[in-house]
């Protein structure tokens, strides 16, 4: 469902995967790593606007929350609601059924700033974060 | 993806003698109290699994170990602590607070005879210097106390099968060491005091070595209980064990003002003895009547409880968590200080999390009992 060659990825470890206006979110292998155990996600409303760098969605783990922002700009159309149920998806899958939102966006031009893979691969590598 | 949660600089830090054994097994460190300890190997959740199914082995030489000894140790010790130390038994441990004056915990911790005129407090890390100056300063001839700190290590073996990892090691079973009891004995060839105790609401023991023995200790250990499941396991998974067994940790969910009337632990005051440091202060707050007190919560709607979210009654805040999280199976629970009135389980509550208002209610302590 996902192209994982095709993904783009912010410093602080989401990746988009976008075609045209539309796109999905989520984070990083490194990231969920990072985090270890997910229990719990709290998701932002459907139809909530947000702005790149604004929070969007919190995941926690056993030990605490880590916020997680919008990699681009635009209007959530979608959330992952089998994350209510097994947040652990996020470990097990990050780029697949982990996913956490969808988002029409505001202003495709802005994904273009973004990491490729490679690109990400060696900001994690430099202590990225 | 962002967290409050510092990672350690590691160079400040104290380091245990397992150290290079944790980061070998490929562990994620923590800074606790000046000391980098794991807190977690695999997964906090499988941890806490492994100690509730199976068994455990944590590293917590951060612990404290002092040692009172002289003729007159367990006499001036009864006028430190709030337990009664004199018909303590030799061979016999209790857990007990040391109070200031006005009643305030400086510090809770296990005291172990290990003999008739000798006792060994095993102390929070973060109060080790304050209690053994503390002590030093009341002390008088025919006791005294010693700094082993830098000598001694505690290993934590815990778990249902802890009693079948430990028989392969050491002659000494714990079928014979009933609970909170201390002996001498050897443990894969070397000296160690064994104990059964521990913090996590399971079976199992601490042993107490020789820093130089610890390395040795632990890979015997691991390598003994391979068959029975056993985990190494950090402070991440200690920490969610204490809370669902209702255990206070010192620092959180007791802060430097709180007295026991005040954390839930009257039962650690022995009123039948005689005069204790903090006693006059204790009687007054039981006349009186305290005006905040510890309790455990549940959730009952999604959110996870941290330490510092504001606790409301209607639209009263009326205190804070003081520990939180969640668990396998969804399951959110914390404690944290409420007033008296509410304290009572059933008593419903809302805790602020991300600035939203969430249900909760406050129930019996501990949240996990094993079964016997």
């Amino acid at each position: 469902m996902i192209d994982q060659t095709q993904l783009k990825f912010s410093k602080t470890h989401e990746w988009l995967s976008s075609d045209a206006d539309l796109a999905i979110v989520g984070i990083t292998q490194h990231a969920q790593e990072e985090i270890s155990d997910v229990v719990f996600v709290e998701l932002p409303k459907v139809g909530k606007s947000v702005t790149q760098g604004e929070e969007i969605a919190v995941v926690e783990s056993v030990k605490a929350a880590f916020s997680i922002y919008a990699p681009v700009s635009g209007m959530v159309t979608e959330i992952n609601e089998a994350l209510a149920k097994d947040p652990g998806l996020i470990n097990r899958s990050p780029y697949e059924q982990g996913w956490i939102v969808r988002m029409k966006l505001k202003n495709p031009a802005e994904a273009e700033g973004l990491m490729d893979q490679k690109q990400y691969d060696g900001w994690v590598k430099g202590g990225g974060h | 993806m962002s967290s409050d949660v510092a990672s350690p600089s590691e160079t400040s830090l104290k380091k245990t003698p397992l150290y290079p054994l944790h980061a070998e097994l490929g562990a994620r460190f923590c800074s606790f109290a000046g000391w980098a300890l794991p807190i977690y190997y695999t997964s906090i959740l499988k941890e806490h699994e492994a100690v509730r199914t199976q068994a455990g082995l944590f590293d917590v030489s951060h612990l404290g170990h002092l040692e009172v000894s002289g003729p007159e140790a367990a006499a001036q010790l009864q006028l430190l602590v709030t337990q009664d130390l004199v018909s303590l038994e030799p061979g016999q441990a209790i857990y007990t607070p040391m109070l200031n004056s006005r009643g305030w915990i400086m510090d809770e911790m296990i005291f172990y005879r290990l003999g008739p005129d000798r006792f060994r407090p095993v102390v929070n890390a973060a109060n080790g210097d304050k209690i053994l100056s503390w002590l030093k300063a009341r002390l008088r001839g025919g006791a005294a106390v010693e700094d082993l700190r830098e000598k001694v290590g505690t290993m934590a073996l815990q778990g249902p099968r802890a009693a079948e990892v430990l028989a392969k090691v050491s002659s000494l079973t714990l079928e014979r060491l009933p609970r909170y009891h201390v002996t001498a004995g050897s443990v894969a060839g070397k000296e160690a005091w064994i104990a059964r105790t521990g913090y996590t609401g399971e079976d199992g023991c601490e042993i107490f070595a020789a820093v130089e023995d610890l390395p040795a200790l632990w890979r015997s250990l691991l390598d003994a209980g391979q068959p029975m499941g056993i985990q190494p396991a950090g402070l991440g998974a200690r920490d969610t064990l204490r809370l669902e067994a209702g255990l206070p940790l010192g620092g959180s969910d007791l802060d430097e003002k709180t007295t026991p009337l005040e954390a839930n632990l009257d039962w650690t005051i022995e009123w039948r003895k005689g005069p204790f440091m903090g006693r006059e202060a204790l009687e007054r707050q039981r006349r009186e009547g305290v005006t905040r007190r510890l309790a455990g919560f549940e959730m009952k709607e999604p959110g996870i409880p941290r330490p510092g979210c504001a606790i409301f009654q209607d639209e009263n805040k009326m205190g804070q968590v003081t520990s939180g999280t969640m668990l396998a199976g969804n399951r959110a629970i914390g404690m944290g200080v409420v007033s008296p009135q509410a304290a009572r389980p059933g008593t419903r509550i809302l805790i602020e999390i991300h600035n939203r208002k969430v249900d909760a209610e406050i129930v019996k302590l501990p949240f996990y009992r094993r079964k016997k």
